[in-house]
């Protein structure tokens, strides 16, 4: 018998529960190391280096470039930023509401890099929570190809986006770079069934392989775990809805 | 550096620790070997500051280590993840063997500190019953002790690890020293109450956690914090709220000044000497360098775990031993028992849809062992009983392997779903001279240390429990207002692999007749009397509790017993 992933005694829990909002958290960030203070405790961050993008007049600005690494959101002064991952400047070609990577990755190009963001953002797009592309899906997939990928996975995910390619051609007579949206959607929504229908294919098989990886990575993200909480100070198990919430606004039990 | 001392220790994980600490605090200059690296406290291999999203490869351990063949026993197991696979040992490396057709799944922590890192620290007394069950039914060797000479020493150890636990006042599952104890979520609660209304004899308890609610001054002067409900205790807790060697019993040793460790040090073999006819100390080979060194002791205490200290007492052969150390009664290395599994059920619990948890709590609940004595539905003898837990209530998941893209498919994931109950059947394996670990004739590690050989396997009794089980819990989910109940049962035919609950233990069992027995009532080698074996060697039988309790409490029992007999003298 399989064990499951959550086997009681002998498995960590991966639960995620919810807490305040981001408002709730005071930063400190150093360049290289951060500080950062969470109420009464205080975690020390070791870090590589970050682009920190502010928002202003509504869109998202690099107010310092440096290498980077890892997403996070802090607070400078008063404003709202986000220190992040390695994002790949994207140009938006308006024709096909399509967002073209412009630099090639660590190991995708450029040009499976646009495919596979666009890809990711169809499946978890963005709605009024963030979307594939807000988590930087594809940007952590790319590096996971080096630091976590086999040589099966590495080959298996190159080849699907050759395959999709393929298939864009086969039934739009185009590379899938160049569809308009809407082929673009009812490609991949047409290749998620069949995935899931037909599950013996070479092409269903490295298709729900790379969705696996697309919604782990979405779904471990901060942005879409906007309630996590990593030191929740207490375990409650019959709580209302209301006291729920006004323990996860407090942030702590 | 100095190579004698009053007492050397084999093994710095949990038993090692507290043998260490109980020496050192008594006054006698002890030295710990340890095969493994040195960790602090708190370690910077530890990982229970990082979110989700801030772990290494989002926890995913690389695939590169599948490709090489490494780490194949832990592999895929819900505890071997990104973030806690520096504390397994790769089997790869640290090679062990089996029968092509019964597998065995040793799975070992190779650090300061050993498994103390990553047990998952249900502390459970054993019950009378429990320590009558050999003589009762005839099976393995009889206890030399019972529950009563335990008692005061499980109230000792408890005192000092911290159990959060509650009083539930049952005899199989006899109560402690406890601090405040975690509580159930509203569905556990509701099979709790329902089974109080149905059974006399089944109970739904929270379990019992080496994680402090109320950290005593003891605790607090060692630097050890209440539990934050983080549940990543197996990533290390910075907090030091969780019982480990190296939060807790390795600290108090070293402030006795009397504590000397020297790690990547592995132990081959206990040094007989022939003329006093005692041990005089460990041989060991550098992991690093592969240079040999011995120290010496006026007593060594075997704590590398049940079935490390097994392989050190095979190869220690001398003139007087030539089958291993200790071993005239040819019993070394046989009886190795495991708790098994072998159902696992999970059940809707209705009617909490407005109910909600909150926080990670550390520890699942407990349905103890109700079967000690035979009934007429059983054509088994001894018994089992469950892990489980409920403790959030489920969500919807996501559509990771399922079909479905887009918003619609977004906004319904990750919601709340139904609370469902999930239970793991543990079973009492009966001790069985034939399930035994031997050196491998040929096969040696890197280190030229004969490869231990483990041919163990569940026999008619337990697939008898098996399907009991699965009848029972089926009675019990239902008594406890559950539905939708799933079963998975596993077949006769598929071999249960030993090892796989993490609680091997045998192979140098206690018992009154030097015959049949490696060690007497205070696990002292009948052969050999400054010889300790304290891990779950020892035991010479498993009951259905988790062990690490039990084998604490024979320890320190042991330590007292021997820090007696080495001031009068006496070894
Ligand atoms: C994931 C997991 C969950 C668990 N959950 C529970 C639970 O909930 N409750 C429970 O009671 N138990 C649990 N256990 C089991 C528990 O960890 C063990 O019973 C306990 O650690 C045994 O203590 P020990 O001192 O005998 O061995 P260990 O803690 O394994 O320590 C043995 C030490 O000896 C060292 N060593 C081995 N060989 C040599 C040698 N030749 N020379 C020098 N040093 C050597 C090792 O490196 C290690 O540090 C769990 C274990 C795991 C892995």
């Amino acid at each position: 018998m399989p064990e499951t992933p959550n086997n009681p005694g002998h498995s960590e829990s991966e639960k995620n529960t919810a807490s305040g909002s981001v408002g709730n958290v005071s930063f400190i960030m150093l360049l290289g190391a951060g500080l950062i203070s969470i109420r009464r405790r205080y975690i020390k961050y070791y870090s590589g280096k970050f682009n920190v993008f502010c928002k202003r007049h509504n869109r998202w600005e690099i107010i310092y470039m440096l290498d980077n690494k890892i997403t996070r959101r802090v607070f400078l002064g008063t404003t709202l930023c986000v220190v992040t991952a390695p994002l790949f400047a994207t140009l938006l070609n308006e024709q096909n509401n399509l967002q073209k990577v412009l630099m090639d990755g660590q190991f995708f190009n450029a040009a499976e890099l646009t495919l596979l963001t666009d890809v990711a953002e169809i499946m978890i797009p963005k709605t009024d929570t963030p979307g594939a592309t807000d988590a930087h899906v594809i940007p952590v997939l790319d590096g996971l190809m080096l630091t976590w990928a086999g040589v099966k996975s590495k080959r298996q995910f190159r080849f699907i986006v050759a395959q999709i390619n393929d298939l864009a051609k086969s039934t739009y007579g185009s590379v899938y770079n160049k569809l308009a949206f809407d082929d673009r959607f009812l490609l991949i929504e047409q290749l998620d069934k069949t995935a899931f229908a037909n599950k013996k294919s070479v092409l269903s098989t490295h298709y729900r392989r790379l969705k696996e990886m697309v919604f782990h990575i979405y779904y471990t993200s901060e942005e879409a775990n906007p309630d996590f909480i990593l030191i929740p100070g207490g375990y409650r198990g019959s709580l209302s809805k209301q006291e729920l919430d006004t323990i996860q606004a407090r942030g702590y039990l | 550096m100095n190579n004698k001392f009053d007492v050397i220790v084999v093994g710095s994980g949990i038993t090692g620790g507290w043998a260490a600490k109980e020496f050192c605090e008594k006054g006698f200059k002890t030295l710990v070997v340890e095969r493994g690296r040195n960790l602090e406290h708190p370690s910077s291999e530890y990982t229970d500051m990082q979110a989700p999203w801030n772990i290494e490869n989002r926890n995913k351990v690389s695939e590169v280590y599948d490709e090489e063949g490494r780490y194949a026993a832990v592999s895929g197991y819900g505890y071997f993840k990104n973030a806690t696979k520096q504390f397994f040992a790769d089997d790869k490396e640290f090679p062990y063997s089996y029968p092509k057709e019964r597998p065995f799944k040793w799975v070992r922590g190779y650090q300061l500190g050993g498994r103390s890192i990553t047990w998952g620290r249900q502390s459970l007394r054993w019950g009378k019953k429990d320590f009558e069950a050999n003589a009762k039914d005839g099976h393995g060797v009889p206890w030399p002790i019972g529950y009563d000479d335990l008692a005061p020493w499980y109230d000792y150890v408890e005192s000092f690890v911290g159990v959060s636990a509650n009083k539930d006042g049952l005899a199989v599952l006899p109560d402690g020293v406890f601090q405040k104890p975690w509580e159930l979520s509203a569905a556990e609660q509701v099979i709790s109450d329902n089974l109080k209304k149905v059974f006399t004899d089944r109970h739904l308890v929270v379990g019992r956690a080496a994680n402090i609610t109320e950290p005593t001054e003891e605790q607090q002067a060692l630097g050890r914090g209440q539990c934050q409900a983080r549940s990543y205790c197996k990533r290390g807790c910075t907090f030091g709220a969780y019982f480990s060697s190296l939060s807790a019993t390795l600290p108090a040793a070293k402030r006795t000044g009397n504590l000397t460790i020297v790690t990547d040090s592995i132990v081959t073999r206990v040094d007989y000497d022939e003329a006093t006819g005692k041990a005089k100390g460990v041989t060991i080979i550098d992991a690093k360098t592969k240079e040999k060194r011995e120290y010496q002791a006026r007593v060594v205490f075997l704590c590398a775990s049940a079935l490390g200290s097994v392989q050190i007492l095979l190869n220690s052969k001398s003139k007087s031993f030539p089958n291993g150390i200790a071993n005239s009664s040819g019993a070394v290395g046989h009886y190795i028992m495991d708790h098994f599994t072998g159902v696992l059920a999970n059940a809707e619990v209705p009617g909490l849809d407005d109910k909600f948890a909150y926080g990670r709590r550390p520890i699942a609940t407990y349905i103890p062992n109700y079967r000690h004595d035979k009934t007429d539905d059983a054509d088994f003898v001894r018994g089992f009983g469950y892990q489980a837990t409920a403790q959030h209530r489920t969500d919807t998941g996501t559509a990771a392997k399922r079909e479905g893209i887009g918003a619609a498919v977004k906004d319904l994931s990750k919601q709340p779903g139904p609370w469902r109950f999930r239970t793991l059947m543990y079973g009492e394996m009966l001790p069985y001279f034939d399930n035994y670990a031997s050196l491998h004739p040929t096969k040696k590690d890197k280190w030229g240390i004969p490869l231990l050989h483990i041919d163990a396997q569940i026999r008619d009794n337990e697939r008898k429990m098996i399907k009991q089980a699965s009848i029972d819990i089926q009675a019990i989910l239902k008594a406890g207002g559950c539905t939708d109940i799933k079963l998975n049962e596993t077949p006769e035919n598929e071999h249960i692999k030993i090892g796989d609950r993490i609680h091997e233990m045998g192979g140098a069992c206690m018992g009154e007749d030097p015959k049949v027995s490696v060690l007497n009532k205070w696990a002292q080698a009948h052969d050999v009397p400054n010889l300790f074996v304290t891990d779950g060697a020892c035991m010479s039988s498993c009951a259905t509790q988790n062990p690490s309790l039990t084998y604490m409490a024979i320890t320190v029992r042991s330590v007292d017993y021997a820090a007696k007999l080495l001031r009068k003298n006496i070894i």
